[in-house]
């Protein structure tokens, strides 16, 4: 299940305020989060631009109080930080920055399961996933929004309900009720996947946002 | 900017001009040339240079829907016209001898386009005696190592050839 | 059916008459080609041997498109599309509803002569087998 963060933005100039907030909205599928941006200082993480001394020196300040801090600047400046992002800003790094936080705080939760209690290394298990056989008909599509979004993922590999329900943006409900109509109609099949830890998802295609102004003018779902 | 476009191919006949038709919110522009060969005896006309349709969302931008012409004699055009395109739908019609040997014509043809970008198949006049499945195409992809969405359709239909761009979108953004 | 062969043999002999005399009359027009215009080759004369396949479906493609553009450009009747080259010329004619001839010359022909000979070959042609 998806948790909710907030990020605040200091010392942004209005492009890259703009640009951000776009970016953060077109990853909102592969991020690990649900991320908003707010203007309150109690918020999760901060954004610093540190091409100043005022951002400079509210970052270290941050940081020795205990906040999360991303630092934003030119490249050149940033070398020796992490979590930062560079400018230009690229979807890709803020997608790695704000998983890698993520990562962080599952390290620091409390452990659910009983290998993490055991500090293991990341295990690879065998689970079941599904691959799609072939496109699911019409009644199939059109009772779940967005299921071409999950063919696609489950005809290019087989994949367990969690997996696709991620990648996709689809809840795994949702997802579990689409594999099992799709199993009815010998359209899916099962098959061994190796649940390995996810890699850092990339950022969608250049085309997303063409792509979702096509969907939307064709009436599609 | 590049031009945004995607390309519709498949054989003569198919309903590569009407599925753009279907498809456009302005008069598609054609090329049309009498036929003058056993083509003839299906249609009157034949694409011989491209058609194309356009999509206008709502910030003003347009798409464009190219069709190729579909002879293999016109092989000049499919490379100009594959030139940047975003991805590609192939139409094959079921109902003739070896369907399976026209689809990899475009596969070969059109290769460095889906591999590039994507690829989805509409099957066109399918009727439940036909000798070939759409299961079989398939598994006649697989062989190839080739995944990629198959599905039925009508290229009158505006609700089916939506269907297939939404299915070529989806392999584009996800697969 | 034996008509329909001897109609089809007569109508092949205009065609190469009407070709060849193109070719002799003109010395820069080095190649001649008659197609169907949806990208057949039906004839060819030429100097040398010439391949005419490729070159018939690209010339019904480039009247298409040449007849779109001067429609778009509300213009009407395409008369040639003329490709100018720095080594010479070809000229795409439209021969009633169903042909199309094209001319390849050299660089030293007039463009005017490359045009005349081109429509004459056409007019002829279109009366003797249309």
């Amino acid at each position: 299940m998806d948790s909710n963060r907030t990020i605040s933005l200091y010392g942004f100039r209005d492009t890259d305020q703009t640009v951000f907030c776009s970016l953060l909205s077109l990853l909102s599928f592969k991020t690990n989060a649900v991320w908003e941006v707010v203007e309150d200082e109690s918020c999760d993480v901060t954004v610093v631009d540190v091409d100043s001394n005022q951002g400079l020196d509210l970052a270290a300040t941050m940081e020795s109080n205990g906040r999360k801090v991303i630092r934003f600047g030119q490249y050149s400046s940033m070398s020796t930080h992490q979590p930062c992002l560079h400018k230009p800003l690229r979807a890709a790094d803020i997608l790695k920055c704000l998983n890698s936080l993520h990562a962080d705080d599952s390290v620091q939760s409390p452990a659910p399961t009983a290998s993490a209690a055991a500090g293991d290394a990341p295990r690879q298990e065998t689970v079941t996933g599904y691959r799609l056989r072939r496109w699911p008909c019409a009644n199939i599509l059109n009772r779940y929004p967005g299921s071409s979004r999950l063919c696609a993922l489950l005809l290019k590999e087989p994949l367990t309900v969690e997996q696709a329900a991620e990648r996709s943006g689809i809840a795994p409900d949702l997802v579990w009720d689409f594999v099992s109509a799709c199993q009815q109609q010998n359209f899916i099949v099962q098959q061994a996947v190796t649940q390995a830890p996810e890699p850092v998802a990339e950022a969608r295609p250049a085309n997303a946002g063409l792509f979702a102004m096509l969907r939307s003018k064709f009436g599609s779902r | 900017m590049s031009e945004l476009k995607f390309v519709i191919t498949g054989t003569a006949g198919v309903g590569k001009t009407t599925a753009i038709c279907a498809l456009s919110d302005v008069p598609p522009v054609g090329t049309d040339a009498d036929t003058t060969d056993e083509l003839s005896i299906i249609k009157s006309t034949t694409t011989v240079a491209f058609d194309f349709g356009e999509v206008v969302l709502d910030d003003g931008a347009r798409v464009r829907i190219y069709g190729t012409p579909g002879q293999e004699r016109f092989r000049h055009m499919w490379e100009i016209i594959a030139e940047g395109a975003l991805g590609l739908i192939i139409l094959v019609d079921n109902s003739r001898p070896d369907p399976l040997d026209d689809l990899m014509i475009y596969m070969d043809n059109f290769k460095q386009l889906i591999e590039d970008t994507g690829v989805v198949i509409g099957v066109t006049r399918c009727n439940g005696s036909d000798r070939v499945s759409i299961d079989d195409y398939y598994s006649f992809l697989e062989r190839r190592d080739m995944f990629c969405p198959v599905l039925e359709a009508d290229p009158r239909s505006r609700e089916d050839m939506v269907v297939l761009m939404d299915a070529l979108m989806a392999m584009l953004e996800y697969a | 059916m034996l008509a329909e062969k001897e109609e089809n043999s007569i109508k092949r002999s205009v065609v190469d008459r009407n070709l060849k005399q193109l070719i002799a009359n003109n010395e820069s027009i080095y190649a001649v080609v008659l197609s169907s215009i949806d990208g057949h080759a039906i004839a060819n004369q030429a100097q040398d041997h010439f391949e005419d396949s490729k070159l018939a479906a690209m010339t019904s493609s480039c009247l298409a498109l040449g007849e779109k553009i001067a429609l778009e450009a509300n213009q009407k009747g395409c008369d040639f599309v003329i490709i100018q080259n720095q080594d010479g010329f070809l000229a795409l004619k439209r021969v009633g509803r169903k042909l199309v001839l094209t001319t390849l010359a050299d660089k030293s022909i007039n463009m005017g002569m490359l045009l005349s000979a081109t429509r004459t070959a056409a007019d002829a042609l279109y009366k003797e087998i249309t």
